[in-house]
């Protein structure tokens, strides 16, 4: 097992060498919020630690058992697989969208990022109902049986095609914000577009790349639907296992692991994305970009879009319209009051999202500031924490956070107002990638004529960085919101009683095998989320005409 | 030289207003306290009609936190006496028998424990059954003639079922079928067993209704499985080609289970929980379940469901229901060491 050194590994640090930020130039509005939502973030693997010593017998054991070790191998060998694919998935795909001329930039967008609002459970169960053995797709080529898409191969290529857009989405926002003239300048000395993108947009767009890969992996190793449905054992199914009928400092002693796992994958990405400060002159100066022609190859390329939105949205959205479609022609009930409740559940769903996705952007904005423009130790230390629960299974979270609500804070045990907070710390790093990536690159001159020309430094922040940081932090918000809207474990465990989610209203029938609700639902969920979508691509789509 | 940190205040304070207000206004939806809170582990879509007739007819209000019975009995030891709970609803004895042993459980009034046979209640009374649900073979009918389907799961671990049969190791209710054969047969035997299905090439599936389908498209062609899965399948796709197949009376594998309720209180339970106890029981419920989940009614004097034999004929010699969850670590131990797990 590698050590956990990521707190010492961050490559070019200035200054700075000691944790405590005493005698810094650091802002004490900007560290003290920024060292609380750190620590928060480090609850859940303390509650954890504190169960796993607690247990009586053999939790420790069970660690170095050869049926641990096998598992992390499949666990991190699938994260590994399922990174590597959507890297080759996504940065094509967001090149196309932000350079050429592709036709329908703006519902490929929306489309493509849209699989961020499909429960994982909901995908390998469409992708399954299509592909499986004895599939629609047999029933189609009339076969007897088709080669078995489950275990490592279904849960790879489920994943993939449903986590792609954790790269996708950070890595559209960085391309977009890049300065058009440095590209114009290249392009007028007869540089190829193909050679720019590799030498100019890409390794500047390397912050956001870096962090959506680290989403991903951190995505296929907590995620405990794909694996089930596609009856591959992971390290996350057998910490459910352990929670579900074994015993709790077990469950706690293996999701240890996996915190520390999580720390070596997040230093081995502060290692490769390099600095984060990649600011050119700014995004601020603004100018339009000339789509690249692509002539012909606007046609395959666009083809190529579509293929991947209808392998991973396509199929789900087909198979939830088949469920609902065939259901409704055979007279299944609905039930009474079904629509009501739906549209509760609708408007719980956006509302929740929209708070957590919000509270998210703004808590991590601290600690994106430190990190950015105080590089050094103590910022190495805040990001790693910020990042360390991350890889944990929502189960392992909201369990923490049911043990700390039940023994210290009992009145707000099952209200709405823990619900946001662990969501809202389960989902920080999602907002930290994107705003860390776009505060790196907006050019901290700009901040310093500000404050030269006799601004207060919170005036600064309010009319030179946050507007100018705007897209990043849209897109970080959408990271969160999406992930809101899809979220289980967490909120089954915390919500208060009678909070419905639509991401509940689907799941509840689907396991139960009512399929003509699930799919409906399913169809709502994908809706309300494209709207979110829509807002953040389409105004963009106009921008790149 | 610290800034004064005024607008970022803002901003925060700002959020917290926001967070406030919108948490109160989806916290207002969730209604008011004087209603009787239940921790169902049955879900919404089965049961959810059956908790509104309750409301219809009493003018009880409910609020009812659904959830996989284990976990919300996980939950109700966790929270202790600071539960809201006043009624646990669960899929099976096992979960209840958990939460009576944590002595949160109060003990029933004879009156409604003496509606069912003593297997499907606690000794102690903690918790009562409200249905049966019994273990069956779900055959595929293109595949298997009716008469060459196993009569005791012993006969599984034959060649002529290899690869073919599908099982659902994470379920609860295989696990209490698994803890009962221990207590029948012995863990020598049942270990045995286990290894011979798997090495027999015993197909794992999520759960029973995912076998139901698998045999229903002829991915598999037995599946161990509850009885009332059939019924869920038809209700919702219309006819498959797949069959319950009962197996002999008194083999391990034809374990009868049971789902029921407990009052959780100190002492004396609620007279709006007892109601609802005694709701369950009545004929009228009791004959919902038949109809509406496909299970048995465990009151007497209500018919099967179609196509199913009576409940004293599948019924064997068989463990106290309560024991099973006692019986629980073992049984994960056994099959984790298996390889099932």
């Amino acid at each position: 097992m590698v050590e956990p050194v990521a707190i010492a590994l961050p490559g070019r640090r200035r200054g700075m060498g000691r944790i405590l930020p005493a005698g810094t130039r650091i802002p004490v509005a900007v560290w003290l919020p920024a060292t609380a939502v750190a620590v928060g973030s480090v609850l859940p693997a303390a509650v954890l630690a504190i169960t796993a010593l607690s247990g009586d017998r053999n939790a420790w054991s069970t660690l170095v058992s050869t049926r641990t070790l096998e598992l992390t191998a499949r666990s991190v060998g699938l994260a590994a697989a399922v990174t590597a694919t959507t890297l080759v998935i996504a940065i094509p795909l967001a090149l196309v969208l932000t350079r050429t001329d592709v036709p329908g930039r703006g519902f490929l967008t929306v489309g493509l990022n849209l699989p961020l609002v499909i429960p994982s459970f909901v995908g390998a169960f469409a992708f399954l109902s299509a592909f499986g053995p004895t599939g629609m797709l047999r029933d189609l080529l009339g076969a007897d049986r088709i080669p078995d898409l489950t275990g490592f191969v279904g849960s790879w290529a489920a994943l993939s095609l449903f986590t792609y857009p954790y790269v996708l989405l950070p890595t559209l926002a960085a391309l977009r914000d890049q300065d058009p003239s440095v590209e114009d300048a290249a392009r007028s000395l007869g540089v190829s577009p193909t050679r720019l993108w590799r030498r100019v947009a890409l390794p500047q767009a390397k912050p956001a790349i870096t962090a959506g890969a680290l989403m991903v992996s951190l995505y296929t190793l907590s995620d405990f639907g794909v694996p089930s449905i596609m009856r591959f054992d992971t390290f996350t199914r057998v910490i459910y296992d352990q929670y579900e009928f074994g015993d709790r400092s077990t469950a706690a002693a293996l999701a240890l692991v996996l915190v520390l796992i999580t720390l070596v994958v997040v230093a081995v990405q502060i290692r490769v994305r390099g600095p984060l400060r990649l600011e050119s002159t700014a995004p601020g100066a603004r100018r339009h970009r000339d789509p690249t022609r692509i002539g012909i190859w606007r046609w395959p390329a666009a083809g190529a879009a579509a293929l991947v939105m209808l392998a991973s949205v396509g199929v789900t959205a087909f198979v939830l319209l088949w469920w609902t479609a065939t259901g409704l022609a055979r007279g299944n009930p609905l039930g009474s009051g079904f629509g009501t409740e739906l549209l509760g559940a609708t408007t719980s769903s956006l509302g929740l999202s929209l708070v957590v996705a919000v509270l998210a952007v703004a808590a991590v904005l601290p600690v994106a500031i430190v990190v950015v423009r105080h590089p050094g130790r103590f910022a190495s230390t805040l990001e790693n924490l910020t990042w360390a629960s991350h890889g944990l299974p929502g189960l392992v979270i909201a369990l923490a956070f049911v043990a700390v609500t039940i023994a210290w804070l009992p009145a707000m045990y099952q209200t709405i107002y823990v619900l946001v907070v662990a969501l809202c710390l389960h989902f920080l790093p999602q907002a930290l990638g994107a705003t860390q990536a776009a505060l790196g690159r907006m050019n901290p001159h700009l901040e310093e004529a500000s404050r030269g020309l006799g601004r207060t430094w919170s005036k600064t922040l309010f009319t030179v960085t946050l507007p100018l940081l705007l897209r990043g932090l849209v897109a970080g918000a959408a990271l969160v919101f999406l992930n809101v809207m899809k979220e289980l474990p967490v909120t089954l465990l915390l919500r208060p009683i009678g909070f419905d989610t639509l991401a509940i209203r689907v799941w509840e029938p689907a396991v139960d095998g009512f399929y003509t609700k699930a799919g409906i639902a399913g169809l709502v969920l994908i809706l309300v989320a494209s709207l979110p979508m829509a807002v953040v691509a389409i105004p963009e789509w106009h921008r790149a005409r | 030289m610290h800034e004064r940190p005024h607008g970022q205040g803002r901003t925060r304070l700002a959020t917290l207003v926001c967070l406030v207000l919108v948490g109160t206004a989806i916290a207002a939806c969730g209604g008011s306290t004087d209603t009787l809170v239940v921790y169902s582990g049955r879900n919404r879509e089965l049961v959810g009609p059956l908790l509104e007739r309750f409301h219809t007819e009493t003018g009880i209000r409910i609020q009812v936190r659904y959830g996989d019975s284990t976990a919300l009995a996980n939950a109700l030891v966790e929270e202790g006496d600071r539960t809201q709970a006043e009624v646990f609803f669960s899929q099976d004895a096992g979960t209840l028998g958990i939460v009576d042993a944590a002595g949160m459980l109060t003990a029933l009034p004879d009156t409604a424990l003496d509606r069912v046979p003593a297997e499907f209640r606690a000794d102690d009374g903690g918790w009562v059954g409200t249905s049966g649900r019994a273990r069956v073979v779900a055959f595929n009918t293109d595949s298997v003639p009716a008469g060459e389907v196993p009569s005791s799961v012993f006969d599984l671990t034959a060649p002529r079922w290899q690869g073919k049969v599908a099982i659902a190791p994470r379920n609860a209710s295989f696990q209490a079928f698994v803890s009962a054969m221990t207590l029948e047969e012995g863990e020598e035997a049942t270990r045995q067993w286990l290894e011979g299905m798997v090495a027999n090439d015993v197909q794992s599936y999520p759960n029973n209704l995912t076998i139901v389908e698998a045999v229903a498209r002829n991915e598999v062609e037995l599946g161990l499985v509850n009885n009332y899965y059939l019924h869920t399948v038809r209700r919702e796709q219309g006819e498959v080609p797949v069959e319950n197949h009962f197996l002999t009376k008194g083999d391990p594998g034809a374990l009868v289970n049971a789902s029921g309720v407990g009052v959780v209180a100190e002492g004396k339970a609620s007279e709006d929980a007892l109601r609802f106890v005694e709701f369950l029981l009545s004929d009228a419920s009791q004959e919902y379940f038949v109809e509406e989940t496909g299970e048995y009614a465990l009151v007497s004097g209500i018919s099967p469901p179609e196509d199913s034999p009576p409940l004293a004929d599948v019924t064997g010699e068989q463990p106290d229901l309560s024991a099973l969850g006692a019986e629980l670590p073992d049984t994960v131990a056994l099959l984790e060491s298996v390889g099932l797990l």
